[in-house]
């Protein structure tokens, strides 16, 4: 025992305790090889899981290192099992390589015959196998690269893809020293830069980075780093547009080198920026967008928002193994549980930081987290008490109620720039005639969305109210204020990317606020909880206050 | 009949070998010994003759059987009692001078059994029993050629120079005398063709003789040729030699200390969970699969790491079976109360004494079934001595090679150590050395400084070195804004009770954690906590302020804690009037007849109620559930006025005495009653150096092996 800041579970969790002099020693350590769960104030919550110990033999970290920093930091004795477990777990990487062969192409080695055996003779595997050559190699067709790595993770044996990328078509892409549009010097951050050196390194993989920690900037250092011609996958037009907005200003790039492959526009440039929407719409059951993603020499593929990626285009990333594919996200968390295919179709995680680290360092903004909770008169009650579970959730999420509390909330902030979101359109109406603020839906046509989306921005419009059109990949840098009014059931995903919205650092350093309006005894309070928790466990505590006392 | 010989020497004896037989032998000692005379009765009774050979190296047990088979070695008694083996086996009391000779104890041969060595009985008595069956059976036919209990009757000096094909038969014979035969009274053929009808022609030459109607023995004679006359002449006198395995001392105690901790933490969460939900038995007798599955799902536990743990919680007086409702529950005793090295201290003593192999649950049995956990088939009477035996072997090995020891290696000393127990040692060993691996006598397959102390019968010191991994309890949890509370280490037992009423616990490990959600502060409130009480119970045992929003979460939920309740009787529900007409409407209740008999009132017929086991709970509980199901789907948590008063938990200044662990078959006698009786042989000239725990410790072993 060593008194040290790490508790090592017996359910594979790994706490660490912040206060503890060593807790910085031991986090840098420790985040190598396990996955942070939750990162509240005092204890942080880490797991040790097969894809994070092989994400860190990616990186170059042996079991010895693993188990020798476990057995020095953690303050009791650690499970022998779970030693033994590290061990073997950790040896299965690199056991099976991919490699190109100069006379057979695309190989499959392993040191280790009967591992090699054990797969070649699995009933989904075999057939994704050429002919044996020796002992130790067996040919792999082409085409079969990335399902073959799909299933050999799934059987717990990863091959570590060592058989290199095409070139792509070379295109020069380059950073530029100063803002155009201020005139301002920058550069890229440290560990923006630092995500870029790691991924570059590793080839392909993902780089996990909080909201607001400029994400986009690592892709354009990428893709300057590269300096091919690149395909980036957004989540939607707006989205592709603060791209191109970004690029511009960021790389030497110009106007007519970036196209817009999205359901309005659809161009092919030396740099693309295609929405994951138009490349699975379907079309006699067919998608025909797909082909994009392969019929031109793309040197980089950059997946924005990589725990959103859709199935289709996992099938089709499938088959572009030879590509160098960058995955950009601020969560490996997937609700749908699918962390196994990024980093098989994707790559490992190259980078990864937590967002109190980087909003230490002064990159995000500080957020202040408040749920209000309102009482609902006793009519109200009655009739929520006496519905169908399913009207339950939206009686008392769009209770009336809350309008009023809506209000008082927003002059509190004057002068501020504030965002109101919500789920239930009708609400979202009442909300902009109490207000005085415009409406933006998902009827919202694009061109007034970014009319809008402007006006705010430049701050013309005080109040802006969204409904969750807006959750994702919409860069409202000067929003220091949201209020949420109604969300849906209970996404932690949601919660994440709502806030994420507000912690882009602000000119004068203010902070963010961040309401949750919820109807006090009901359902709506016990979605809440759950949306929260994601944030909670970031290390976003709650103030929990009655609308009574604003 | 005691001889006189054994008298003498016992006798002659001085304090210090007497106290060393008294040590190794103390079964001996019976209530009311008194005297040699009664001390020698013990000690060639027939039990303590079988534990004394039980404890016997090869060496010393091939002597003994070769002494018996074909009498002692013509050599004088003070050669032999000179060195290695017979020096022990006088030791043990096994061998007595007479005259000038060493002689075997009375009824040594006998507790050896039927068949020393794997031979059979001599060639005259088996003749003789073969002709009282055969005349029993009237069986027709040639006599022998050889007859049958002649007189003079010699086995062939040269069994190899027998037919060839009759040899093949013969080798199947040649570890066990006894073997398989239909129609086994015949009287063979001695004219019969060996190469067709090899049987036959042994039983014409009295070679194979019967036992009964479907069994033959090989006579000892013919035995002894066919090992060349001299079956001990080949054992080896040395012991198997280690093969160790590098362990740095950080591994094996880093793997020891976590199994200890985990063991003691399973436990208590295994007392807990029985608490709640009683482990029900099958009416066949033993636990049912759906049973263990939901225990191993509550303690996230393998099948066989839940039987081992259940039955250590068995041999230790840890769960107790009711007798009246033939469920499982915890001893009433609050074994965690009681500091976690003496719990450990508890568990290990009586592990090391028990009949219970808890790893013996799983183990096939012969009609094809396995041995079911908490039944009488985990009961081995030799599990103490095989315990002893592999912890003694490991401590041997760890002496000359220290290092990790492989299972197989620590068992083939252990059988060369205690060749008497080999059967028992192969059948219950590697459980056995997994259970001692779980009570972290061994880590990483070595032996640790607390294992050693028990194998050498040193358990304080070992309770000592177990404390040094168990650090002292902490009395504060870390409150977090997510609501959970994280203990960074083993919680005070009264300080996780109080949190284990407030939140529910999270996930496994040395740091307890907890969360705290409405339903587990609604859960308290019942219990009889209120708010004002939870908050200040709050702000003295975390560190640092109670977060605001868990503050507001408890202060939510007293709030609305009673706005409804529900008492016993009929549902007598009590509440605010909208909730009340709410609940009144809801679909739970549909179809069951309601009053309200006055504002704030409703009463709702209680269902039957019963334990019939086979009836859904909902149903057990006269409806309660469907109750609070439906208050609860009106927003609110209804307060329970109808728990069942808790059983009280008794006190005692040492938990542990409160604990009744169930004997073992051959308990071993007080230390006291040994020192009493040495004191009365001596005159009160006993030695201070006796061994504090009794049991058969060697001195000495063959080869330099030391116990």
């Amino acid at each position: 025992m060593t008194g040290g800041p790490l508790i090592v579970q017996s359910d594979r969790t790994v706490l660490l305790e912040l206060d503890h002099e060593q807790a910085d020693d031991a986090r840098r350590e420790l985040a190598a090889f396990a996955e942070l769960e939750r990162a509240p104030e005092h204890v942080h919550t880490y797991r040790i899981t097969p894809l994070g110990l092989w994400n860190a033999r990616a990186a170059g970290l042996d079991a010895e290192k693993v188990l020798d920093v476990l057995l020095t930091r953690s303050r009791y004795p650690v499970p022998h099992g779970l030693l033994v477990d590290i061990d073997e777990t950790m040896s299965r990487w690199g056991r099976l390589v991919l490699e190109k062969d100069p006379v057979h192409g695309l190989v499959l080695r392993s040191r280790d015959a009967p591992v090699l055996e054990e797969i070649a003779r699995h009933r989904r595997i075999a057939p994704l196998l050429g002919p044996r050559i020796d002992g130790a190699t067996t040919v792999v067709h082409a085409s079969a690269r990335g399902e073959l790595k799909q299933l050999l993770l799934a059987v717990g044996w990863p091959a570590e893809d060592r058989a290199g990328y095409v070139d792509g078509t070379p295109h020069p892409i380059s950073l530029t020293e100063q803002d155009p549009a201020t005139g301002d010097p920058w550069a890229l951050r440290p560990y923006q830069r630092h995500a870029v050196e790691n991924f570059w390194a590793g080839g392909s993989g993902v780089v996990v980075l909080p909201c607001g920690a400029g994400k986009t900037l690592v892709g354009a250092g990428v893709m300057a780093a590269s300096s091919t011609t690149t395909l980036v996958l957004v989540t939607s037009t707006l989205s592709a547009r603060q791209w191109k907005a970004e690029l511009l200003r960021r790389t030497t790039l110009t106007e007519d080198e970036i196209g817009e492959y999205s359901g309005a526009v659809k161009e092919v440039r030396p740099v693309t920026i295609a929405t994951y929407q138009v490349l699975t719409a379907r079309r006699g059951g067919l998608h025909p967008h797909l082909e994009l993603l392969d019929d031109h020499d793309w040197g980089l593929i950059v997946y924005d928002e990589v725990h959103l990626l859709p199935a289709p285009v996992f099938r089709m990333t499938a088959q572009l193994q030879a590509r160098r594919r960058l995955g950009l996200t601020a969560t490996l968390v997937r609700e749908d549980g699918r962390e196994g295919e990024v980093f098989s179709l994707i790559g490992p995680k190259r980078y990864d930081a937590p967002w109190k680290e980087i909003e230490a360092q002064g990159h995000i903004a500080p957020a202040d987290c408040v749920e209000v909770r309102v009482e609902l008169p006793t009519g109200d009650r009655m009739a929520y008490a006496s519905a169908g579970d399913a009207d339950r959730h939206r009686l008392a999420a769009s209770s009336a109620h809350k309008l009023d509390v809506v209000a008082r909330i927003v002059a509190r902030h004057p002068g501020e720039p504030v965002l109101v979101i919500g789920q239930f359109l009708d609400q979202l109406d009442e909300l902009g005639a109490l207000l005085d603020a415009p409406v933006l839906k998902g009827s919202t046509g694009t061109a007034r969305r970014e009319k809008l989306f402007a006006a705010f921005r430049a701050g013309e419009l005080p109040v802006l109210v969204v409904s969750k059109v807006a959750n994702f990949s919409i860069d409202l840098p000067e929003a220091s204020v949201a209020v949420q009014v109604s969300g849906a059931f209970g996404s932690r995903q949601e919660e994440a990317q709502r806030l994420g919205r507000l912690l882009r650092p602000k000119r004068d350093g203010r902070p963010a606020t961040f309401y949750t309006v919820v109807a006090r005894d009901t359902v709506d309070a016990t979605y809440a909880a759950r949306r929260r928790s994601f944030l909670a466990e970031q290390g976003y505590a709650y103030r929990i206050v009655d609308a009574g006392d604003l | 009949m005691v001889p006189d010989g054994l008298l003498r020497d016992l006798a002659s004896r001085s304090p210090a070998e007497l106290a060393a037989l008294l040590s190794a032998r103390s079964d001996a000692v019976r209530p009311g010994t008194a005297s040699f005379a009664d001390l020698a009765e013990g000690l060639v009774s027939r039990s303590g003759l079988r534990r004394a050979l039980d404890e016997l190296t090869r060496p010393e047990l091939d002597a003994v059987e070769r002494a018996v088979v074909l009498g002692m070695p013509d050599v004088p008694a003070a050669a032999l009692l000179a060195g290695p083996p017979w020096d022990r086996l006088h030791r043990l009391a096994l061998v007595h001078r007479d005259d000038d000779g060493l002689r075997l104890v009375p009824g040594l041969a006998e507790a050896l059994g039927r068949y020393p060595a794997g031979l059979g009985r001599p060639h005259a008595v088996l003749a003789a029993q073969a002709a009282r069956l055969r005349r029993g059976a009237t069986i027709p036919g040639q006599g022998p050629s050889v007859p049958a209990g002649a007189p003079g009757y010699r086995a062939p000096a040269d069994v190899a120079a027998w037919p060839a094909p009759v040899l093949p038969v013969l080798e199947r014979f040649r570890s066990w005398p006894v073997g398989v035969l239909p129609d086994a009274l015949r009287r063979g053929d001695p004219d019969a063709d060996p190469a067709a009808r090899p049987v036959d022609w042994l039983l014409a030459r009295g070679a194979l003789l019967p036992v009964d109607s479907r069994h033959v023995e090989l006579p000892r004679e013919v035995g002894l040729a066919l090992r060349g006359g001299d079956p001990w002449a080949a054992g080896s006198a040395e012991p198997p030699a280690p093969r160790p395995a590098r362990v740095p001392e950080r591994l094996r105690d880093n793997a020891a200390a976590a199994a200890v901790e985990q063991l003691l933490r399973r436990i208590a969460a295994l007392r807990a969970e029985l608490r709640e939900r009683p482990l029900t038995t099958l009416r066949a007798g033993g636990i049912g699969v759906r049973e263990l599955r939901r225990l191993r799902a509550a303690l996230e536990l393998e099948p066989a790491e839940l039987a081992r743990l259940l039955g250590l919680c068995e041999l230790a007086g840890l769960v107790l079976l009711d007798p009246d409702t033939s469920e499982w529950h915890p001893a009433p005793a609050p074994f965690e109360d009681a500091e976690r090295p003496r719990q450990w201290l508890h568990v290990l003593r009586s592990w090391r004494a028990s009949d219970v192999v808890p790893s013996a649950a799983g183990v096939p049995l012969a009609d094809g079934s396995v041995v079911g956990v908490l039944t009488r088939g985990t009961r081995v009477p030799e599990a103490a001595p095989v315990r002893r035996a592999l912890l003694g072997s490991h401590a041997a090995l760890a002496a000359r090679a220290p290092g990790g020891h492989r299972a197989e290696d620590v068992l083939a000393l252990a059988r060369w150590r205690r060749p008497r127990l080999a059967r028992s040692l192969d059948r219950w060993g590697p459980g056995l050395l997994e259970e001692a691996a779980e009570l972290g006598l061994l880590g990483v397959d070595a032996l640790t400084a607390p294992g050693l102390a028990v194998a050498e019968g040193r358990l304080e010191d070992a309770a000592r070195d177990v404390a040094q991994w168990l650090p002292a309890p902490v009395r504060a949890v870390l409150l977090q804004g997510d609501l959970t509370a994280t203990a960074p280490g083993y919680l005070a037992p009264d300080v996780a009770r109080a949190l284990g009423q407030l939140a529910d616990a999270e996930g496994h490990g040395p740091a307890p954690r907890h969360r705290f959600t409405e339903a587990s502060l609604h859960r308290a409130l019942d219990a009889g906590w209120t708010a004002a009480g939870i908050l200040a119970w709050l702000a003295e045992h975390g560190t640092g302020p109670v977060p605001q929003p868990l503050a507001y979460l408890v202060e939510e939920t007293g709030r609305g804690h009673g706005r409804l309740r529900i008492t016993r009787a009929d549902w007598v529900v009590t509440g605010e009037e909208d909730l009340l007409e709410a609940l009144a409407r809801s679909p739970e209740l549909a179809g069951r007849p309601l009053r309200r008999p006055a504002p704030g009132v409703l009463v709702v017929p209680a269902g039957p109620e019963g334990t019939d086991r086979r009836r859904p709970p909902a149903a057990r509980d006269g409806g309660l559930e469907e109750l609070v199901a439906a208050a609860r789907a009106t927003g609110t948590e209804p307060a329970l006025d109808a728990g069942p008063p808790a059983p009280p938990v008794p006190e005692a200044a040492d938990p542990l005495l409160l604990l009744e662990v169930p004997a073992p078959r051959q308990p071993e006698p007080a230390a006291e009653d040994v020192d009493d009786l040495l004191a009365r042989l001596t005159g009160g000239d006993a030695p201070d150096d006796l061994p504090d725990t009794p049991g058969l410790a060697e001195t000495t072993d063959h080869g330099g092996a030391r116990a």
